[in-house]
Protein backbone atom coordinates (compact mmCIF):
# COMPACT_ATOMS: atom_id res chain seq x y z
CA UNK A 1 0.00 0.00 0.00
CA UNK A 2 1.36 3.14 -0.65
CA UNK A 3 -1.19 5.39 0.47
CA UNK A 4 1.26 8.62 0.89
CA UNK A 5 2.11 8.72 -2.13
CA UNK A 6 0.76 12.10 -3.96
CA UNK A 7 -1.44 10.45 -6.42
CA UNK A 8 -2.77 7.73 -4.65
CA UNK A 9 -2.01 4.62 -5.88
CA UNK A 10 -2.03 1.19 -4.88
CA UNK A 11 0.47 -2.15 -6.08
CA UNK A 12 -1.24 -4.69 -8.44
CA UNK A 13 1.51 -6.82 -8.84
CA UNK A 14 4.64 -5.07 -9.40
CA UNK A 15 2.59 -2.26 -11.46
CA UNK A 16 1.63 0.76 -9.40
CA UNK A 17 -2.14 1.78 -10.27
CA UNK A 18 -5.02 4.00 -9.00
CA UNK A 19 -6.39 3.20 -5.81
CA UNK A 20 -9.77 2.71 -7.74
CA UNK A 21 -8.55 0.59 -10.52
CA UNK A 22 -7.14 -2.15 -8.12
CA UNK A 23 -10.60 -4.00 -7.63
CA UNK A 24 -11.57 -4.25 -10.77
CA UNK A 25 -8.54 -4.89 -12.29
CA UNK A 26 -8.42 -8.01 -9.71
CA UNK A 27 -12.21 -8.74 -11.08
CA UNK A 28 -10.66 -9.17 -14.04
CA UNK A 29 -8.47 -11.65 -12.93
CA UNK A 30 -10.49 -13.60 -10.97
CA UNK A 31 -13.63 -13.38 -13.49
CA UNK A 32 -10.98 -14.87 -15.59
CA UNK A 33 -9.63 -17.92 -13.68
CA UNK A 34 -12.93 -18.33 -11.34
CA UNK A 35 -13.56 -22.21 -13.48
CA UNK A 36 -10.27 -23.21 -13.18
CA UNK A 37 -9.74 -22.18 -10.07
CA UNK A 38 -9.47 -25.43 -7.99
CA UNK A 39 -7.59 -27.26 -10.18
CA UNK A 40 -5.04 -24.64 -10.48
CA UNK A 41 -4.68 -24.79 -6.98
CA UNK A 42 -4.08 -28.15 -6.76
CA UNK A 43 -1.12 -27.49 -9.65
CA UNK A 44 0.62 -24.35 -7.55
CA UNK A 45 0.22 -25.88 -3.98
CA UNK A 46 0.84 -29.62 -5.39
CA UNK A 47 -1.83 -30.50 -3.83
CA UNK A 48 -1.02 -29.62 0.11
CA UNK A 49 -3.58 -26.51 -0.17
CA UNK A 50 -6.21 -29.28 1.50
CA UNK A 51 -4.36 -29.90 4.55
CA UNK A 52 -3.80 -26.68 4.96
CA UNK A 53 -7.36 -25.80 4.70
CA UNK A 54 -8.32 -28.43 7.23
CA UNK A 55 -5.99 -26.82 9.53
CA UNK A 56 -6.95 -23.48 9.13
CA UNK A 57 -10.71 -25.22 9.78
CA UNK A 58 -9.05 -26.65 12.88
CA UNK A 59 -8.26 -23.54 14.21
CA UNK A 60 -11.39 -21.75 13.90
CA UNK A 61 -12.30 -23.47 17.33
CA UNK A 62 -15.82 -23.67 15.56
CA UNK A 63 -18.88 -25.56 17.54
CA UNK A 64 -22.30 -26.16 16.39
CA UNK A 65 -24.79 -23.17 17.14
CA UNK A 66 -22.03 -20.46 15.74
CA UNK A 67 -22.07 -18.17 12.82
CA UNK A 68 -19.01 -18.24 10.23
CA UNK A 69 -18.02 -15.76 7.48
CA UNK A 70 -16.06 -17.28 4.85
CA UNK A 71 -14.90 -13.85 3.52
CA UNK A 72 -13.51 -13.94 0.36
CA UNK A 73 -14.82 -17.34 0.42
CA UNK A 74 -14.60 -18.10 -3.50
CA UNK A 75 -15.19 -21.53 -4.40
CA UNK A 76 -16.64 -22.43 -1.52
CA UNK A 77 -13.93 -25.01 0.00
CA UNK A 78 -14.15 -23.60 3.50
CA UNK A 79 -17.86 -23.08 3.38
CA UNK A 80 -18.19 -26.67 2.94
CA UNK A 81 -15.71 -27.36 5.69
CA UNK A 82 -17.33 -25.28 7.85
CA UNK A 83 -21.00 -26.26 7.36
CA UNK A 84 -20.69 -29.63 9.26
CA UNK A 85 -19.50 -27.80 12.44
CA UNK A 86 -21.56 -25.51 12.97
CA UNK A 87 -24.16 -27.57 12.12
CA UNK A 88 -28.57 -26.97 11.40
CA UNK A 89 -28.61 -24.27 14.26
CA UNK A 90 -25.18 -22.44 12.81
CA UNK A 91 -25.00 -20.05 10.14
CA UNK A 92 -22.12 -19.84 7.24
CA UNK A 93 -22.17 -16.85 5.24
CA UNK A 94 -19.75 -17.00 1.83
CA UNK A 95 -19.35 -13.80 0.85
CA UNK A 96 -16.72 -12.45 -2.13
CA UNK A 97 -16.39 -9.47 -4.29
CA UNK A 98 -15.99 -11.08 -7.25
CA UNK A 99 -19.64 -12.21 -8.52
CA UNK A 100 -18.15 -15.07 -10.96
CA UNK A 101 -16.41 -16.77 -8.03
CA UNK A 102 -19.41 -16.84 -6.05
CA UNK A 103 -21.32 -18.00 -8.53
CA UNK A 104 -18.74 -21.28 -9.25
CA UNK A 105 -19.02 -21.45 -5.23
CA UNK A 106 -22.67 -21.55 -4.67
CA UNK A 107 -23.30 -23.83 -7.78
CA UNK A 108 -20.53 -26.38 -6.06
CA UNK A 109 -21.97 -26.16 -2.77
CA UNK A 110 -25.05 -26.61 -4.12
CA UNK A 111 -24.50 -29.79 -6.59
CA UNK A 112 -22.84 -31.61 -3.55
CA UNK A 113 -26.24 -30.94 -1.69
CA UNK A 114 -24.81 -29.43 1.43
CA UNK A 115 -26.62 -25.38 1.14
CA UNK A 116 -28.62 -25.78 4.11
CA UNK A 117 -26.84 -23.77 6.12
CA UNK A 118 -25.10 -21.65 3.67
CA UNK A 119 -25.74 -17.99 2.16
CA UNK A 120 -24.36 -16.74 -0.16
CA UNK A 121 -23.26 -12.55 -0.63
CA UNK A 122 -21.42 -10.39 -2.80
CA UNK A 123 -19.07 -8.15 -0.46
CA UNK A 124 -16.30 -6.08 -0.12
CA UNK A 125 -14.19 -6.86 2.26
CA UNK A 126 -13.29 -3.28 3.39
CA UNK A 127 -16.89 -2.39 4.07
CA UNK A 128 -18.60 -5.59 5.00
CA UNK A 129 -22.28 -5.01 4.92
CA UNK A 130 -23.10 -6.85 7.99
CA UNK A 131 -24.24 -5.61 11.45
CA UNK A 132 -21.30 -4.85 14.25
CA UNK A 133 -20.54 -7.99 16.48
CA UNK A 134 -22.25 -10.86 14.61
CA UNK A 135 -19.63 -13.76 13.50
CA UNK A 136 -17.72 -16.03 16.01
CA UNK A 137 -14.93 -16.20 13.54
CA UNK A 138 -14.20 -14.67 10.21
CA UNK A 139 -12.12 -16.55 7.69
CA UNK A 140 -10.36 -15.07 5.12
CA UNK A 141 -8.36 -17.22 3.14
CA UNK A 142 -6.21 -16.41 0.26
CA UNK A 143 -7.87 -13.33 -0.18
CA UNK A 144 -6.54 -10.44 1.79
CA UNK A 145 -3.56 -10.00 -0.49
CA UNK A 146 -6.01 -9.23 -3.29
CA UNK A 147 -7.71 -6.00 -1.36
CA UNK A 148 -6.97 -2.95 -1.69
CA UNK A 149 -6.81 -1.23 1.37
CA UNK A 150 -6.05 -4.08 3.83
CA UNK A 151 -6.19 -2.28 7.36
CA UNK A 152 -9.75 -1.20 5.76
CA UNK A 153 -10.71 -4.46 5.42
CA UNK A 154 -8.82 -5.53 9.17
CA UNK A 155 -10.83 -2.78 10.75
CA UNK A 156 -13.72 -4.09 9.06
CA UNK A 157 -13.34 -7.28 10.08
CA UNK A 158 -12.82 -6.70 13.40
CA UNK A 159 -16.10 -4.37 13.85
CA UNK A 160 -17.88 -7.95 12.57
CA UNK A 161 -16.56 -10.21 14.81
CA UNK A 162 -18.46 -10.97 17.80
CA UNK A 163 -16.65 -10.36 21.18
CA UNK A 164 -15.16 -13.44 21.98
CA UNK A 165 -14.67 -14.33 18.21
CA UNK A 166 -11.64 -14.65 16.06
CA UNK A 167 -10.15 -14.11 13.22
CA UNK A 168 -8.19 -16.21 11.02
CA UNK A 169 -5.78 -14.88 7.78
CA UNK A 170 -4.35 -17.38 5.60
CA UNK A 171 -2.33 -16.26 3.25
CA UNK A 172 0.98 -16.74 1.10
CA UNK A 173 3.89 -15.24 3.25
CA UNK A 174 7.39 -14.95 3.45
CA UNK A 175 9.30 -18.17 3.31
CA UNK A 176 11.57 -18.45 6.80
CA UNK A 177 14.74 -20.18 5.48
CA UNK A 178 16.47 -18.17 2.31
CA UNK A 179 17.30 -21.44 0.36
CA UNK A 180 13.27 -22.49 0.49
CA UNK A 181 12.53 -18.76 -0.56
CA UNK A 182 14.59 -19.11 -3.46
CA UNK A 183 13.33 -22.66 -4.54
CA UNK A 184 10.02 -21.15 -4.16
CA UNK A 185 10.92 -18.01 -6.07
CA UNK A 186 11.39 -20.56 -9.12
CA UNK A 187 8.78 -23.03 -8.72
CA UNK A 188 6.07 -20.00 -8.85
CA UNK A 189 7.90 -18.43 -11.96
CA UNK A 190 6.23 -21.59 -13.74
CA UNK A 191 2.83 -20.74 -12.49
CA UNK A 192 1.82 -18.18 -15.23
CA UNK A 193 2.89 -20.45 -17.77
CA UNK A 194 0.95 -23.34 -16.18
CA UNK A 195 -2.22 -21.38 -16.25
CA UNK A 196 -1.74 -20.40 -19.57
CA UNK A 197 -1.78 -24.29 -20.30
CA UNK A 198 -4.98 -24.71 -18.19
CA UNK A 199 -7.19 -21.39 -18.07
CA UNK A 200 -5.94 -20.24 -21.32
CA UNK A 201 -5.11 -16.64 -18.76
CA UNK A 202 -1.10 -16.54 -18.27
CA UNK A 203 -1.59 -13.07 -17.31
CA UNK A 204 -3.59 -13.46 -14.15
CA UNK A 205 -1.22 -16.06 -12.80
CA UNK A 206 1.53 -13.34 -13.30
CA UNK A 207 -0.56 -11.11 -11.54
CA UNK A 208 -1.28 -13.68 -8.20
CA UNK A 209 2.65 -14.34 -8.60
CA UNK A 210 3.66 -10.93 -8.04
CA UNK A 211 0.62 -9.84 -5.38
CA UNK A 212 1.86 -12.84 -3.40
CA UNK A 213 5.39 -11.11 -3.16
CA UNK A 214 4.23 -7.90 -2.21
CA UNK A 215 2.18 -8.76 0.28
CA UNK A 216 3.13 -8.28 3.64
CA UNK A 217 5.19 -10.45 5.86
CA UNK A 218 4.31 -12.35 9.03
CA UNK A 219 5.37 -9.86 11.37
CA UNK A 220 3.91 -6.90 9.68
CA UNK A 221 0.73 -8.76 8.84
CA UNK A 222 0.35 -9.28 12.59
CA UNK A 223 1.01 -5.66 13.64
CA UNK A 224 -1.80 -4.61 11.17
CA UNK A 225 -4.01 -7.37 13.16
CA UNK A 226 -3.08 -5.69 16.93
CA UNK A 227 -3.60 -2.37 15.47
CA UNK A 228 -7.47 -3.04 13.99
CA UNK A 229 -8.06 -4.41 17.64
CA UNK A 230 -7.22 -7.78 17.56
CA UNK A 231 -5.42 -9.11 20.78
CA UNK A 232 -3.57 -12.12 21.46
CA UNK A 233 -2.28 -12.41 17.73
CA UNK A 234 -0.24 -15.67 16.46
CA UNK A 235 0.95 -16.85 13.40
CA UNK A 236 1.84 -20.47 12.50
CA UNK A 237 4.14 -20.62 9.19
CA UNK A 238 3.24 -23.33 6.97
CA UNK A 239 5.45 -24.89 4.54
CA UNK A 240 8.40 -23.03 6.12
CA UNK A 241 6.52 -19.74 5.76
CA UNK A 242 5.37 -20.29 2.25
CA UNK A 243 2.05 -19.97 3.58
CA UNK A 244 0.89 -18.11 7.39
CA UNK A 245 -2.24 -18.29 9.12
CA UNK A 246 -3.04 -15.64 11.57
CA UNK A 247 -5.00 -16.09 14.61
CA UNK A 248 -6.52 -12.90 16.42
CA UNK A 249 -8.97 -12.55 19.08
CA UNK A 250 -11.38 -10.19 19.74
CA UNK A 251 -11.79 -9.84 23.62
CA UNK A 252 -14.57 -11.09 25.33
CA UNK A 253 -15.54 -7.93 27.80
CA UNK A 254 -15.77 -5.51 25.20
CA UNK B 1 -16.45 -42.95 39.34
CA UNK B 2 -17.61 -41.43 42.76
CA UNK B 3 -13.67 -40.96 43.38
CA UNK B 4 -13.40 -38.17 40.59
CA UNK B 5 -13.38 -34.29 41.04
CA UNK B 6 -15.47 -32.74 38.83
CA UNK B 7 -13.86 -29.42 38.56
CA UNK B 8 -14.56 -26.48 35.81
CA UNK B 9 -11.82 -26.60 33.23
CA UNK B 10 -10.19 -23.23 32.95
CA UNK B 11 -10.26 -20.96 30.07
CA UNK B 12 -8.02 -22.12 27.00
CA UNK B 13 -4.68 -19.86 26.69
CA UNK B 14 -3.24 -19.29 23.14
CA UNK B 15 -0.27 -22.12 23.36
CA UNK B 16 3.31 -22.37 21.93
CA UNK B 17 3.06 -22.88 17.84
CA UNK B 18 4.42 -26.22 16.89
CA UNK B 19 3.08 -26.58 13.41
CA UNK B 20 4.70 -28.61 11.49
CA UNK B 21 3.59 -31.49 13.92
CA UNK B 22 0.24 -30.15 13.86
CA UNK B 23 -0.11 -30.12 10.49
CA UNK B 24 0.73 -33.44 10.47
CA UNK B 25 -1.96 -34.57 13.65
CA UNK B 26 -4.46 -32.82 11.10
CA UNK B 27 -4.14 -34.61 8.33
CA UNK B 28 -3.90 -38.20 10.66
CA UNK B 29 -7.12 -36.35 12.21
CA UNK B 30 -8.62 -36.00 8.79
CA UNK B 31 -8.07 -39.53 7.92
CA UNK B 32 -9.42 -41.18 11.51
CA UNK B 33 -12.72 -38.93 10.50
CA UNK B 34 -13.43 -39.60 7.51
CA UNK B 35 -13.56 -43.09 8.47
CA UNK B 36 -15.43 -42.37 11.68
CA UNK B 37 -18.12 -40.81 10.08
CA UNK B 38 -18.51 -43.19 7.40
CA UNK B 39 -18.62 -45.73 10.14
CA UNK B 40 -21.31 -43.77 11.51
CA UNK B 41 -23.36 -43.32 8.72
CA UNK B 42 -23.68 -47.22 8.04
CA UNK B 43 -25.34 -46.94 11.15
CA UNK B 44 -28.72 -44.40 11.87
CA UNK B 45 -29.20 -45.55 14.53
CA UNK B 46 -26.29 -44.27 16.43
CA UNK B 47 -26.31 -41.13 14.52
CA UNK B 48 -29.60 -40.24 15.94
CA UNK B 49 -28.77 -41.00 19.65
CA UNK B 50 -25.22 -38.93 19.12
CA UNK B 51 -27.80 -35.77 18.34
CA UNK B 52 -28.47 -35.39 22.11
CA UNK B 53 -24.68 -34.70 22.46
CA UNK B 54 -24.10 -32.16 19.68
CA UNK B 55 -21.98 -29.61 20.71
CA UNK B 56 -20.40 -31.20 23.44
CA UNK B 57 -16.65 -31.89 22.92
CA UNK B 58 -14.31 -34.55 24.66
CA UNK B 59 -10.94 -33.68 24.88
CA UNK B 60 -8.41 -36.86 25.15
CA UNK B 61 -4.56 -35.91 26.39
CA UNK B 62 -2.31 -38.66 26.12
CA UNK B 63 0.61 -38.27 28.25
CA UNK B 64 2.95 -40.92 26.41
CA UNK B 65 3.22 -40.41 23.25
CA UNK B 66 2.01 -37.22 23.65
CA UNK B 67 -0.99 -36.38 21.51
CA UNK B 68 -4.04 -34.01 22.18
CA UNK B 69 -7.25 -34.87 20.49
CA UNK B 70 -10.66 -33.09 20.63
CA UNK B 71 -13.55 -34.90 19.93
CA UNK B 72 -16.58 -32.73 18.77
CA UNK B 73 -20.07 -33.81 18.53
CA UNK B 74 -21.66 -31.60 15.51
CA UNK B 75 -25.28 -33.30 15.48
CA UNK B 76 -24.84 -36.16 13.30
CA UNK B 77 -20.82 -36.45 12.76
CA UNK B 78 -17.67 -36.26 14.42
CA UNK B 79 -15.17 -33.39 14.17
CA UNK B 80 -11.29 -34.08 15.19
CA UNK B 81 -8.93 -31.64 16.21
CA UNK B 82 -5.93 -30.86 17.61
CA UNK B 83 -6.69 -27.25 18.84
CA UNK B 84 -6.27 -26.22 22.48
CA UNK B 85 -8.25 -23.38 21.96
CA UNK B 86 -11.54 -25.14 21.34
CA UNK B 87 -12.92 -25.25 25.03
CA UNK B 88 -14.02 -29.04 26.08
CA UNK B 89 -16.77 -30.29 28.36
CA UNK B 90 -14.96 -33.13 29.19
CA UNK B 91 -10.58 -33.90 29.52
CA UNK B 92 -9.24 -37.53 29.95
CA UNK B 93 -5.52 -37.64 30.72
CA UNK B 94 -3.89 -40.58 30.43
CA UNK B 95 -0.79 -42.76 28.51
CA UNK B 96 -2.01 -44.48 25.44
CA UNK B 97 -2.44 -47.54 27.27
CA UNK B 98 -4.69 -46.65 30.16
CA UNK B 99 -6.76 -44.45 27.06
CA UNK B 100 -7.41 -47.48 24.85
CA UNK B 101 -8.41 -49.45 27.61
CA UNK B 102 -10.82 -47.18 28.46
CA UNK B 103 -12.02 -46.65 25.17
CA UNK B 104 -12.63 -50.33 24.50
CA UNK B 105 -14.09 -51.77 28.03
CA UNK B 106 -17.00 -50.02 29.64
CA UNK B 107 -15.32 -50.51 33.10
CA UNK B 108 -14.47 -47.07 35.14
CA UNK B 109 -14.03 -48.47 37.88
CA UNK B 110 -10.07 -48.89 37.68
CA UNK B 111 -9.69 -45.31 36.22
CA UNK B 112 -7.28 -44.36 39.08
CA UNK B 113 -4.87 -47.13 39.26
CA UNK B 114 -4.32 -46.76 35.54
CA UNK B 115 -3.37 -43.47 36.03
CA UNK B 116 -6.49 -41.33 34.37
CA UNK B 117 -7.39 -38.01 35.51
CA UNK B 118 -10.96 -36.47 34.35
CA UNK B 119 -11.87 -33.20 34.81
CA UNK B 120 -15.39 -31.68 33.20
CA UNK B 121 -18.91 -33.25 33.19
CA UNK B 122 -17.95 -36.97 33.76
CA UNK B 123 -21.52 -38.06 33.18
CA UNK B 124 -20.15 -37.52 29.55
CA UNK B 125 -17.70 -39.86 29.16
CA UNK B 126 -20.27 -42.88 30.14
CA UNK B 127 -22.91 -41.61 27.38
CA UNK B 128 -20.59 -41.10 24.52
CA UNK B 129 -19.01 -44.67 25.29
CA UNK B 130 -22.63 -45.87 25.73
CA UNK B 131 -22.67 -45.27 22.17
CA UNK B 132 -19.48 -45.77 20.30
CA UNK B 133 -20.22 -49.09 22.00
CA UNK B 134 -23.15 -49.61 20.92
CA UNK B 135 -22.37 -48.80 17.39
CA UNK B 136 -23.98 -51.64 15.20
CA UNK B 137 -22.99 -51.40 11.50
CA UNK B 138 -24.92 -53.72 9.73
CA UNK B 139 -22.48 -54.81 7.05
CA UNK B 140 -24.44 -57.33 5.56
CA UNK B 141 -27.08 -54.81 4.33
CA UNK B 142 -24.36 -51.92 3.34
CA UNK B 143 -22.27 -54.72 0.95
CA UNK B 144 -25.40 -55.98 -0.85
CA UNK B 145 -26.18 -52.74 -1.89
CA UNK B 146 -23.15 -52.86 -3.97
CA UNK B 147 -22.62 -56.58 -5.01
CA UNK B 148 -26.52 -57.70 -4.51
CA UNK B 149 -27.93 -60.16 -1.95
CA UNK B 150 -26.59 -63.65 -3.32
CA UNK B 151 -22.80 -62.77 -3.01
CA UNK B 152 -23.05 -60.82 0.00
CA UNK B 153 -24.54 -64.01 1.66
CA UNK B 154 -21.58 -66.21 0.27
CA UNK B 155 -19.33 -63.72 1.76
CA UNK B 156 -20.73 -63.86 4.88
CA UNK B 157 -21.09 -67.56 4.70
CA UNK B 158 -17.33 -67.83 3.46
CA UNK B 159 -16.16 -65.32 6.42
CA UNK B 160 -18.23 -67.58 8.91
CA UNK B 161 -16.27 -71.01 7.64
CA UNK B 162 -13.00 -69.51 7.80
CA UNK B 163 -14.41 -68.00 11.46
CA UNK B 164 -15.33 -71.74 11.86
CA UNK B 165 -12.13 -73.23 10.56
CA UNK B 166 -9.92 -70.63 12.95
CA UNK B 167 -11.33 -71.23 16.20
CA UNK B 168 -10.86 -75.22 15.51
CA UNK B 169 -7.70 -75.12 14.36
CA UNK B 170 -6.94 -72.70 17.17
CA UNK B 171 -8.52 -75.25 19.54
CA UNK B 172 -6.27 -78.48 17.63
CA UNK B 173 -3.14 -76.56 18.31
CA UNK B 174 -3.50 -76.05 22.21
CA UNK B 175 -4.77 -79.11 23.07
CA UNK B 176 -1.47 -80.85 20.40
CA UNK B 177 0.98 -78.59 22.77
CA UNK B 178 -0.14 -79.10 25.91
CA UNK B 179 -0.17 -83.18 25.17
CA UNK B 180 3.57 -82.35 23.98
CA UNK B 181 4.64 -80.46 26.68
CA UNK B 182 2.96 -83.28 29.48
CA UNK B 183 3.33 -86.69 28.03
CA UNK B 184 5.81 -86.58 25.39
CA UNK B 185 8.32 -84.56 26.99
CA UNK B 186 7.32 -84.81 30.22
CA UNK B 187 8.11 -81.34 31.10
CA UNK B 188 5.56 -80.17 33.20
CA UNK B 189 3.55 -83.24 35.71
CA UNK B 190 0.04 -84.08 34.59
CA UNK B 191 -3.14 -82.86 35.93
CA UNK B 192 -3.38 -86.16 38.29
CA UNK B 193 0.01 -86.03 39.57
CA UNK B 194 -0.26 -82.29 40.42
CA UNK B 195 -3.22 -83.69 42.41
CA UNK B 196 -1.88 -86.36 44.66
CA UNK B 197 1.36 -83.77 45.22
CA UNK B 198 -1.16 -81.01 46.53
CA UNK B 199 -2.75 -83.86 48.55
CA UNK B 200 0.87 -85.28 50.18
CA UNK B 201 1.26 -81.74 51.18
CA UNK B 202 -2.19 -81.52 52.66
CA UNK B 203 -1.60 -84.42 55.04
CA UNK B 204 2.09 -83.45 55.62
CA UNK B 205 0.78 -79.92 56.60
CA UNK B 206 -1.68 -81.04 59.01
CA UNK B 207 0.61 -83.94 60.26
CA UNK B 208 3.44 -80.87 61.32
CA UNK B 209 0.26 -78.76 62.59
CA UNK B 210 -0.83 -81.84 65.13
CA UNK B 211 3.33 -82.69 65.99
CA UNK B 212 3.51 -78.79 66.54
CA UNK B 213 0.01 -78.74 69.20
CA UNK B 214 1.20 -82.02 70.64
CA UNK B 215 5.30 -80.50 71.73
CA UNK B 216 3.49 -77.36 72.74
CA UNK B 217 1.48 -79.69 75.48
CA UNK B 218 3.98 -81.72 76.49
CA UNK B 219 6.30 -78.50 76.87
CA UNK B 220 3.48 -77.08 79.10
CA UNK B 221 3.30 -80.14 81.16
CA UNK B 222 6.61 -80.00 81.58
CA UNK B 223 6.88 -76.44 82.68
CA UNK B 224 4.33 -77.42 85.93
CA UNK B 225 6.49 -80.17 86.80
CA UNK B 226 9.29 -78.01 86.93
CA UNK B 227 7.30 -75.63 88.82
CA UNK B 228 6.27 -78.07 91.65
Amino acid sequence: MNNDSPEKTTHFGYRQVAVEEKADLVGEVFHSVAKKYDLMNDVMSLGTHRIIKRFTVELSALRPGMKVLDLAGGTGDFSLLFSPLVGSQGQVVLADINESMVRVGRDRIIDKGKSGNISYTLANAEQLPFTANTFDCICIAYGLRNVTDKQAALNSMFEMTAPGGRVLILEFSKPVNPLLGKAYDVYSTLWPKAGQLITGDGESYQYLVESIRMHPDQETLKQMMQEAGFENCEYHNVMGGICAIHVGHKAASR
Amino acid sequence: MQSMSVTKLPAASPRPLTTVNSIFHSTIYSLIETGLNQALSLDPGTRKQMESLSGKCIRIHCQSPRLLLNILVCEQHLSLSANEALQADISIKGNASALMKLLVTRNTANLRQDGIVISGDVGLLGKFQAILQNLDIDWEYQLSKFIGDIPTQFTHDSINAAGRFAKKTRHNLEEDIDNYLHDETRLFPSEAELKDFYKSVDVLRLRVDRLDSRTGKLQSILADAISD
